[in-house]
């Protein structure tokens, strides 16, 4: 395996070598050194043809140009002819418009363009070569987010081209202070990564520390996002995504105002945004387009959700192992009469139940559609739930607690998170299983510890709760209204900047003199 | 380098596995499933003409009480009562434990009721298991009954789940009524082990010796008639009712105390609220004015000039009328001045009679006069307390004086009446 990943990189030093060599002023001896770097590659092009008298010749992969742009090349260059008394650069300039034509001098960046699907026009006697922007934009259109949905707010989703993406987060921040760093990362993928940040906002060290973290990945390939952010999140061993990675790009554009930076992959419809508190995790896109109220409500309850995400099971199974005294006597009765004739103890019921979970919900998301995977989940769900408890091998009360537990799971807003949150129930489970109580309070000590010790780019995980930043507490606790949100998030970005002036609150208009001497 | 961290991922990967392994050799040690738990509602304590200790568990059968939801089992009774002897009450529940399959379980015990005889003789020492035992809550309910506690927890519950359910509901209830004077375990020990005060608590008996008539529905009666074949139908009584007080001194049962004088507790006491008084009339009337007391308050004031102690007590009372019967009367300011007299005299008769009974024959202090002493001057308390139930308490002089406020009767004064004028 190491051995041939060896080989690739070799060979990718080897085209980078000769293709770092300057270009001729030979047509032939271009073409050829061409030929040799896209050796066995059937679907490039190499067209030469005469234009008035001049030997040209165009080079261009077949599958990634456009052919209507190639149509329009072909006519604007078919108007050239020697006796107008200009040259053929200065014809190129004037016969296409601004943007779609380079001149390059490079053979690398000749390959580079090739392989972004550029037309590439070389022309005999001259020592730079013409490139066309024709690449073929046939990707995926921008749609509503899938894996963010929400009521209000915009319903524009990130997609798998870079420049779309970009497009999206230009439109929305037009400031120059916006800045766009591309890198390109991969050895064979050669994948445009591009650093978006706000001059100003953003910290200068968090954003040097991503560029050198970025420049650090060696690697032969980036296929999404999530390469990169496991190679550049802090503390990798943490099952905690430190990183926030969204499909939307208002997500992204408040991150930036916020002094975030965001990472933007080609061919990965998830942008990154750097750095990223817990909190954060638990806030939902929506909560900014909505009331405040109705957002600071929604937050307590995702909080709910998250802690009974995390110990509901193991509750319920402290309390009919080990803590009896807690229950209500009713209850207590009502308990012990379900689960009078059970043949397993609480924990492997617990246990059984969560694995039949995990399995239902694998096997709903990888069915294909055509099976229709939500249908066979629910009713797999109800089927196997009913038929569990009704065989006696469940107890009710631990069928709704794990159907509770699965619900809640999916009111945290990140799917990471949630994944996370989830598979963490289940140690927390064994330790209450052996240890009653005592161990889901160790098992959470232990959790919060860790959690609290994480950092993002530098940014403790838990602020602004620890370490305490009160002027940070109406975006955490509470979703202040927007003319009480005047200053940033602390910690982040460059510290002690006002987002919002003072007066944005409505107030009624005070009467001016007139008015008051009109009532006099 | 490689090696050496390679073998450091082994390392942890060895401490984990050691980990889970040495969990699982453990188990769950003091776990104890529920439906392994054998919970005992209702503990009754007798003492039987040996002298020994009878214990009464009532413990709850959860398939059967809840048939419904229950998975499997069938059965006729809800309630397993088991009865054992022994020299201690720690004793009897070792030779009961013997005939239960699963764990006794006392952490749900609602209510304890001692027997006459067992609260006579045996309370101190009963309630040094009930301390030691930490299965049982701080709050567990105290009773006692006149005659056989057993019979008493025997009887089926009516409107709750259990007996137990429904001994505590009835006594939160009727707090700061002469009927709900039941103190749970914690403030019985407390007032038991004070020197300022004595403990006292309720009493609970069948509501037919209550002159309560009890009917049930027919089906019902047949159904548990069947079940329960071949006991003795007659002792268990259907419903019980809370009644009166029972009064002890030095840890042992003294007497008890009827309504009327619970009421004169009260009232010195200053805790009742809940109350429904009836005074005549007057004059030729026949009728009565019941009148609903809503509050009540007192103060103490010790003195302690003399060589006798003296106290003070003034006692406030708010009433609301009820229902007047009365065939002619006009609830004018003098009339209702008149009825608050009545009231106040009604008040004072009380609770001198519950005075004779508890301070002068029994020398007890349920009233709390020790602590009112002991807050004033706690030097001279120490100095009264070693006499203060031998003679001090009797010789004591108190002064009852009682201030009855009737309000809220509105612009609804007079009593309704037939072919009223528009």
């Amino acid at each position: 395996m190491s051995k041939s990943f060896t080989g690739k990189k070799k060979n990718g030093e080897m085209t980078s070598e000769t293709s770092s060599a300057p270009i001729s002023s030979s047509l032939e001896k271009n073409v050829s050194i061409l030929k040799e770097i896209f050796e066995s590659c059937d679907d490039i092009i190499f067209q030469p043809t005469q234009i008035d008298n001049k030997s040209v010749c165009f080079v261009y992969l077949s599958e990634m140009v456009n052919n209507q742009v190639l149509y329009e090349i072909d006519r604007g260059l078919s108007h050239y002819s020697t006796d107008a008394n200009r040259g053929f650069t200065s014809h190129i300039r004037q016969q296409f418009p601004l943007g779609t034509v380079n001149e390059l001098s490079e053979l690398q960046s000749v390959v580079r363009k090739i392989l972004s699907g550029h037309t590439i026009l070389i022309v005999d006697e001259l020592d730079h070569i013409f490139s066309f922007h024709s690449t073929n934009s046939t990707g995926r259109e921008v749609t509503e987010p899938t894996t963010e949905s929400t009521v209000k707010g915009p319903k524009e989703g990130f997609v798998e081209d870079i420049h779309t993406n970009l497009r999206l987060i230009r439109r929305k921040l037009q400031t120059p202070s916006l800045k766009v760093e591309h890198l390109t990362l991969g050895q064979q993928t050669n994948t445009q990564v591009s650093i978006v940040y706000i001059k100003g906002v953003a910290d200068d060290g968090i954003v040097n520390e991503v560029h050198q973290r970025l420049s650090r990945i060696d690697i032969d390939g980036v296929l999404d996002s999530h390469y990169i952010e496991s190679m550049i999140k802090d503390s990798p061993k943490s099952p905690f995504p430190t990183i926030y990675s969204t499909e939307r790009p208002d997500r992204v554009c408040g991150g930036l105002l916020d002094g975030k930076v965001g990472i933007i992959t080609d061919g990965s419809p998830f942008a990154l945004t750097a750095p990223s508190m817990f909190v954060e995790f638990l806030h939902s896109g929506e909560d900014y387009y909505d009331s405040s109220l109705a957002s600071t409500i929604i937050r307590w309850v995702r909080f709910v959700g998250l802690f009974v995400t995390l110990i509901l099971p193991s509750f319920y199974v402290g309390v009919t192992m080990f803590h009896q005294d807690l229950l209500q006597t009713p209850l207590l009765i009502q308990i012990a009469a379900n689960r009078e004739a059970l043949p397993y103890p609480v924990l492997i019921e617990g246990l059984f139940m969560l694995l039949t979970f995990e399995f239902i919900r694998e096997a709903g998301l990888r069915m294909p559609k055509v099976f229709g995977g939500g249908v066979v989940t629910i009713l797999g769900l109800v089927l196997i739930g009913q038929s569990a408890v009704q065989a006696g091998i469940i107890g009710p009360l631990m069928a709704i607690v794990i159907s509770v537990t699965a619900l809640t799971s999916f009111i945290l807003p990140n799917y990471e998170f949630h994944q996370v949150i989830r598979f963490c129930g289940i140690p927390l489970l064994l330790l209450t299983g052996f240890f009653g109580f005592m161990g889901t309070i160790v098992g959470l000590m232990f959790g919060l510890t860790h959690l609290v010790s994480l950092r993002s780019f530098g940014v403790p995980y838990f602020s602004p709760v620890s370490p305490a930043r009160k002027e940070g507490w109406k975006d955490v606790f509470i979703r202040a209204p927007w003319w009480a949100m005047d200053t940033r998030t602390p910690g982040i970005g460059v510290e002690n900047i006002d987002r919002a002036g003072k007066g944005n609150r409505a107030r009624p208009p005070k009467a001016s003199k007139e008015d008051q001497d009109e009532k006099k | 380098m490689r090696k050496s961290k390679s073998f450091k991922w082994m390392r942890s990967i060895y401490i984990m596995g050691a980990f889970i392994v040495v969990l699982s050799l453990t188990g769950c040690w003091s776990a104890d499933e529920i439906n392994n738990l054998a919970v005992v509602n209702l503990m009754a304590i007798d003492e039987n003409e040996a002298g020994e200790v009878e214990v009464t568990t009532v413990i709850v059968k959860p398939h059967t009480l809840f048939a419904e939801t229950a998975i499997s089992g069938e059965g006729k009774g809800q309630f397993l009562i088991e009865t054992a002897t022994g020299k201690t009450v720690f004793e009897a529940m070792g030779n009961l434990s013997t005939a239960i399959s699963e764990t006794p379980y006392f952490g749900h015990v609602d209510a304890i009721v001692f027997g006459e005889r067992a609260a006579r003789e045996r309370m101190l020492s009963s309630l040094d298991y009930f301390k030691r035992q930490s299965d049982f809550r701080p709050n567990v309910l105290l009773l006692v009954t006149k005659g056989s506690a057993s019979d008493v927890v025997k009887s089926p519950p009516q409107l709750n789940a259990t007996l137990g359910l429904e001994i505590t509901n009835s006594a939160l209830l009727s707090k700061f009524a002469p009927v709900g004077m039941v103190e749970d375990i914690s403030q019985f020990r407390e007032a038991l082990s004070s020197n300022t005060i004595d403990a006292t608590t309720g009493v609970i008996s069948p509501a037919k010796q209550q002159g309560i008539d009890v009917q049930e529905d027919e089906k019902k009666t047949k159904s548990q008639r069947s079940d329960n074949k071949g006991e003795n139908q007659q002792d268990i009584p259907k419903v019980l009712s809370l009644n009166g007080t029972a009064v002890f001194k030095n840890g042992h049962l003294r007497g008890f105390l009827d309504e009327p004088d619970t009421r004169g507790l009260l009232w010195i006491k200053g805790e009742l609220q809940h109350e429904i008084v009836s005074l005549k009339c007057g004059g030729k009337n026949k009728g009565t004015v019941s009148l609903n007391i809503t509050g009540s308050k007192s103060q103490m004031s010790p003195q302690l000039s003399g060589r006798k102690p003296k106290m003070n007590v003034n006692i406030q009372v708010d009433a609301d009328i009820g229902q007047v019967t009365c065939s002619d009367i006009k609830m004018t300011t003098r009339q209702i001045d008149r009825l608050n007299q009545q009231l106040e005299y009604l008040v004072k008769q009380e609770a001198f009679s519950v005075l004779r009974k508890a301070k002068n024959q029994w020398q007890t202090d349920i009233f709390g006069f020790g602590k009112a002493f002991s807050r004033k001057s706690p030097d001279k308390w120490d100095q009264l307390a070693p006499n203060w139930r031998n003679g001090l308490l009797k010789e004591m002089e108190i002064d009852v004086n009682v201030s009855a406020n009737i309000t809220r009767f509105g612009v609804f004064k007079n009593p309704s009446k037939a072919n009223e004028s528009r």
